[in-house]
């Protein structure tokens, strides 16, 4: 908690940081996570939101845009229901503005791209 | 903190007291320094200026404290004394703080002071009917500044006169 | 209100267990990663001005726009996006977005509105909308009241778009009750005064003839509760703001002064301070008059009682080791178990109305803070610093604090401040000239 000034000033070093982390070891798939992860702004959450996991899954199209209707919530951590669903729409809108022009993924292997489960983890950002 | 005034004579308080009341004095409270039996002159032994300048109507105290030190204790005897001979005033006890405290705790702290006082003047022989007490906590600084000078004279209780024992 | 989809939720066991895996058409697993670093900055909104739907509207269009703006832009958690970078233009309240205009400017959220004059009246219509997800944030609403009650109207909009984006309530349609100072330093004048929270609207409630300190609320936010020297000596009046007339709490006898009051959570009783011989006890009496209950008895000095949000549980200071201290006891009495713990003094102890925090004024090393700490004392956190800053009061949110804060010298003079409880978007509330204590209603109704 002490630390949420320190990264409100520091965000901007995000870029610097270990962005994201492939689970599933596709290297080229990771760099949806470094995007993603630039988008993913928690600034506007209440301290409960701010404290939720949520994993979203998602569909791609063929030119590796998410498909805005596919977009679901498949789990959040905590009981708060209200806090679940503010998480959810931060995770939502980084999927959406991050990858408006396309996440940059290559055509030929779609078919181990077209789904994406993103694990919103917000744990490290509450330095101590 | 120790007492500042540790050598300092009683005639040392009662200056401060002077300069003080000349400033602050009418701001201090509901009662008396604008009372009926008037301030009379400081060469009268029987009126409120003999008493608030060569008595000494204040006594001041250490940070959070209330304890009576021993150079308060002799202002008074003093007070006590002059008020067992004139009998015809009545006596309210004004309690004070320093700014350096929140506005519950100082009020608080007032009236321990008053208090310390009044229950002072009654074991000295006061009828505690001519006495009563009121704290002002920080409401009431006499001196403004931000540093322990002002803040030593705003740590106070001071005995404000009025006439009308029997009241 | 909002209506939300229904959620799926595993509960804690996110964190302990693997996630399922998501059905799948194409792929026999998902790709699955993880992101842990993301960014903490206000979220960009537009706001184009409200549409005026005739020509009485105009100046109130405007207005409210303009307050809904401030009150997001307030809470250091939004950023306004300037007119003047907008490709769209908001002819109609009904017309389509153009998401793609809202999203190349990169306006997250997007705050739509109309406002109309009918017979005097004001009609003040919304939407909100998530821009990059280009679908309305739950839905339009719609809000009627008179021409004066144009900031209320805003506010009411102003707290649907916080709440719908950050989960929390909102707490811009709400009052301020403070004393406003004037005069020298060793001669203040004080009044009690009410303003709303951003400083507007400000009305005097007593006149400069009596010394006034610390007014609280009732938790319905009808009365107010003071300590004033009407009678010479410090005892608490009780207020409707209705009608201005304040009445004592009780007959005490006299000598003795009541100070430090503050309602019990069902609005039914006071607890307060009476000092009795230079000692300070807390009591608690119904405000409809009846036997006053003693609920410390100790030499010390016990005063600034609060209670837990249900009632059960009473916060208060003490000087019972030395010092100021925090001690938290049943709300019935019984034995008080101090919960601050660390160096330095603490006063002033406020529950959070969410039951989550306790509020405190914190005095170390000549300086003074504002702080939080959990009910237990754990995890506190000082939020401010100056050479005095004291009485913290929460907004009905419990998010937000608001205090004193004076500054040093012959000059000295005090204002309101507010805080959020992370310690970010310090700012000074507008208030005219001098104040202090202020005490946060509850929501309007």
């Amino acid at each position: 908690m002490k630390g949420r000034l320190r990264i409100w000033l520091a965000c901007s070093l995000w870029s610097t940081a270990t962005l994201a982390q492939s689970v599933s070891g596709q290297p080229s798939i990771n760099g949806i996570g470094d995007l993603v992860a630039a988008c993913w702004n928690i600034g506007s959450l209440n301290n409960t939101a701010r404290d939720v996991k949520v994993a979203v899954v998602f569909e791609l199209d063929v030119d590796g845009r998410p498909v805005s209707n596919s977009i679901r919530l498949i789990a959040a951590s905590g009981p708060d229901e209200a806090a679940a669903q503010q998480a959810y729409e931060a995770a939502r809108r980084a999927i959406l503005r991050c990858g408006a022009n396309g996440y940059g993924l290559p055509a030929e292997s779609y078919d181990h791209w077209r789904q994406v489960e993103l694990v919103f983890n917000p744990e490290g950002m509450r330095l101590r | 903190m120790t007492f500042r005034f540790r050598t300092a004579a009683l005639l040392l308080i009662a200056a401060i007291s002077v300069s003080a009341c000349a400033r602050g004095g009418l701001n201090d409270g509901a009662g008396g320094l604008n009372g009926q039996g008037g301030f009379g002159t400081a060469s009268d032994p029987t009126s409120i200026a003999f008493f608030n300048q060569s008595v000494g109507d204040r006594v001041l105290f250490a940070v959070d404290q209330s304890t009576l030190s021993v150079e308060a204790q002799s202002i008074l005897t003093a007070q006590a004394q002059w008020l067992m001979t004139n009998s015809e005033y009545r006596a309210l006890i004004e309690g004070h703080a320093d700014e350096q405290g929140t506005r519950e705790y100082n009020l608080a702290l007032g009236a321990r002071r008053a208090s310390a006082v009044r229950d002072f003047l009654v074991s000295q022989g006061v009828p505690d009917s001519r006495l009563s007490t009121v704290s002002y906590g920080k409401e009431r600084p006499i001196e403004i500044c931000s540093n322990e000078a002002c803040y030593s004279q705003n740590r106070r209780a001071v005995t404000v006169l009025s006439a009308g024992a029997g009241v | 209100m909002l209506t939300r989809r229904s959620l799926l939720l595993t509960g804690s066991a996110l964190a302990a267990t693997p996630l399922l895996p998501a059905r799948v058409r194409a792929q026999a697993v998902p790709l699955r990663l993880e992101i842990t670093e993301g960014v903490i900055e206000p979220l960009p909104f537009a706001l184009p001005t409200f549409i005026a739907r005739n020509g009485g509207a105009a100046d109130a269009a405007a207005d409210i726009s303009r307050v809904i703006a401030a009150d997001l832009r307030g809470t250091g958690l939004f950023r306004q996006i300037p007119e003047s970078a907008y490709i769209s233009t908001i002819t109609s309240f009904d017309a389509p977005i153009l998401y793609p205009d809202w999203q190349a400017i990169n306006a997250q959220a997007l705050i739509v509105g109309e406002v109309e004059e009918q017979g005097g009246r004001l009609v003040v219509r919304f939407r909100l909308f998530d821009v990059f997800s280009q679908q309305p944030l739950g839905e339009g609403l719609q809000f009627v009241g008179s021409r004066d009650g144009w900031r209320r109207m805003a506010h009411n909009v102003a707290d649907q778009v916080y709440e719908r984006i950050t989960g929390e309530t909102g707490y811009f349609d709400t009052r301020v009750v403070f004393v406003h100072e004037e005069g020298p330093k060793n001669a203040r004048l004080k009044r009690i005064a009410l303003m709303d929270y951003d400083g507007a609207n400000v009305q005097f409630l007593t006149d400069s003839r009596n010394l006034v300190l610390a007014p609280r609320f009732s938790p319905t936010g009808d009365r107010i509760i003071y300590t004033s020297y009407e009678s010479g000596q410090p005892r608490v009046y009780l207020m409707d703001v209705a009608n201005l007339q304040p009445r004592p709490l009780e007959a005490v006898s006299a000598g003795n002064m009541t100070f430090s009051p503050r309602f019990t959570p069902d609005g039914g009783s006071v607890v307060f301070s009476m000092e009795q011989g230079g000692n300070s006890d807390i009591y608690r009496v119904a405000v409809g008059g009846g036997a006053r209950t003693q609920l410390t008895n100790a030499p010390s000095i016990e005063t600034a009682p609060s209670f837990s949000p249900d009632g059960s549980r009473m916060v208060f200071e003490s000087d019972r080791t030395g010092g100021q201290q925090i001690y938290v006891m049943p709300a019935g009495g019984g034995e008080p178990a101090r919960i601050s713990r660390g160096t330095g003094r603490y006063g002033t102890p406020v529950w959070s109305p969410r039951g989550d925090y306790i509020a405190f004024t914190k005095q170390e090393a000549g300086r003074f803070h504002i702080g939080v700490m959990r009910t237990d004392g754990s995890e506190e956190r000082l939020l401010t610093a100056s050479f005095l800053d004291e009485g913290p009061t929460w907004a009905p949110n419990g998010r937000v604090l608001m205090f004193t804060r004076e500054t040093a010298g012959t000059d000295g003079a005090p204002a309101v401040y507010s805080v959020d409880i992370s310690g970010r978007n310090l700012q000074r509330v507008a208030t005219p000239g001098m104040a202090s204590d202020p005490s946060w209603s509850p929501r309007l109704p």
